[in-house]
């Protein structure tokens, strides 16, 4: 026989107790997750920012042909173009390196991939040059997140 | 039997177990999942930070590279001469390669740090004591041509060789230094010396005149380099993958870069590259004094 007075919890509020704990348990878990995650493209996006780095270099190493420079735009796939001179040849090694092709491959079973870096469509790497009163200035202008965070790094070239 | 005492039935109790063990098991596969791949986001994140600190410092040396300031004292233990001649030296004969799959090269370059002293810096890969793994070693080595003739006073090997072969990267697969000319194109061989097999293809096209009179094929183009580019290719420590992957690492312009295929482990693996221009090797052709503002304003460099 069960005795109906024992003061104690059911079995029900038992398992809503648990059903609460469990939820704040899961967000708890996202929260670990995205911030694993957020540390993943953090690495990811540090190396724009010294892919964008190797694109001044170059531009400080030809000041003269600054102008040649100038609009060239870095999406995410890379086809190689017929370099000829300085400028060119720069310029087909940028949209390669940005889009790491041929770097490193790697195969786990189904042929060899490259490595692809995050690239959404409507991410932007593209140059500017600006020359105004004897002084050429270079910038690389970079929006990641589908176009939502822009920035930029510059330098006075001459 | 006393059917009045105050406690939970089997049943209940056996329940209560079941949903415990169950959310215990839960919690404690998820604290697994999660440990496991903070684990490996942190395994890139030290490959990533610890490739960058080693190609910032590479990228300096390589800016430096050939530096001779104005201020240098002729009489100085190191030789002036012998210092035009050693500027940058890239060993990348496959005789003379190194590293995990034979493949990477070697870099050593020359600069003046003070009116006396020329520093050498030499990054190459060594191999740890008991194991098959490869680092980025660097090296420098304060006035080592004035040791070597025995020209330096004071000689003090501590003194001198302050950094011996010292510790850069851990795990690194691959390291090439790829030199380019003002136009872009490939310049090989560079080296201070001998650069042995490759220059002895080039037979009696070994001999080039310059500016400084003859010098060997290897020679000659260092003072042609304008920019250079450099590929270090670094493994995890630790194993980061669920499943076997291989890996196919493909570093600079076939035939003076390398292609290396890695048999398939759990291992992460990550190219980094850094372009240098090389500020003092391939120098601006000196402007005239009317028309200069300043030594960097050239209109052309030496071919």
């Amino acid at each position: 026989m069960v005795n109906k007075n024992q003061k104690g919890i059911t079995v029900i509020e038992a398992l809503v107790c648990m059903v609460i704990i469990g939820i704040g348990f899961v967000a708890m878990m996202q929260l670990s997750a995205y911030s694993i995650g957020a540390m993943d493209r953090s690495i990811e996006k540090n190396k724009m920012n010294f892919l964008s780095e190797m694109v001044l270099e170059d531009m400080i190493g030809d000041p003269y042909n600054a102008s040649s420079y100038a609009n060239v735009s870095m999406g995410c796939t890379y086809s190689s173009s017929q370099a000829t001179s300085l400028p060119t040849r720069k310029i087909d090694k940028w949209k390669k390196v940005f889009s790491e092709d041929d770097f490193i491959k790697f195969n786990s079973g189904s042929g060899f991939k490259n490595k692809k870096p995050e690239c959404a469509s409507g991410d932007l790497k593209k140059t500017s040059v600006v020359s105004s009163s004897g002084r050429t200035q270079a910038k690389i202008n970079m929006s990641t997140g589908q176009g939502k965070r822009k920035k930029f790094l510059g330098v006075i070239l001459k | 039997m006393k059917k009045n005492i105050k406690a939970f039935t089997l049943a209940e109790v056996l329940v209560a177990i079941v949903i415990g063990v169950i959310s215990v098991a839960a919690a404690f596969s998820a604290y697994n999942y999660y440990t496991k791949s903070y684990e490996s986001v942190s395994q890139k994140a030290n490959v990533n930070s610890a490739a960058r600190d080693a190609l910032i410092l590479i990228t300096k040396d390589l800016r430096n590279a050939g530096f001779i300031g104005t201020t240098f004292l002729t009489a100085s233990c190191e030789n002036i001469t012998n210092m035009r001649d050693a500027k940058i030296e890239l060993a990348s004969v496959s005789s003379k390669r190194s590293g995990p799959y034979g493949q990477a090269d070697n870099l050593m370059l020359w600069y003046t740090t003070s009116p006396q002293d020329r520093k050498q810096v030499s990054y190459t890969l060594q191999r740890k004591q008991n194991s098959s793994e490869y680092y980025l070693a660097r090296d420098v080595k304060i006035n080592p041509e004035g040791q070597r003739r025995g020209g330096c006073q004071g000689y003090n090997s501590a003194f001198n060789h302050p950094v011996n072969n010292e510790l850069l990267v851990s795990h690194v697969e691959d390291f090439q230094v790829i030199f380019k000319d003002k136009d872009g194109k490939i310049l090989a061989p560079a080296c201070s010396m001998s650069c042995g097999p490759e220059e002895t293809k080039l037979g009696n096209n070994n001999i080039v005149a310059t500016s400084y009179g003859n010098m060997t094929r290897g020679q000659a183009n260092q003072e042609n380099i304008h920019s250079a580019d450099i590929y270090l290719t670094v493994r995890s420590p630790k194993e980061v993958y669920n499943s076997n992957r291989s890996f196919r690492i493909v570093n600079g312009e076939a035939g003076y870069g390398s292609n290396i295929s890695v048999s398939a482990d759990k291992y992460y693996r990550e190219t980094f590259f850094a372009s240098v221009h090389t500020r003092n090797l391939s120098i601006p052709q000196v402007p005239t004094t009317n028309t200069a503002g300043s030594i960097g304003e050239g209109q052309g460099y030496n071919k």
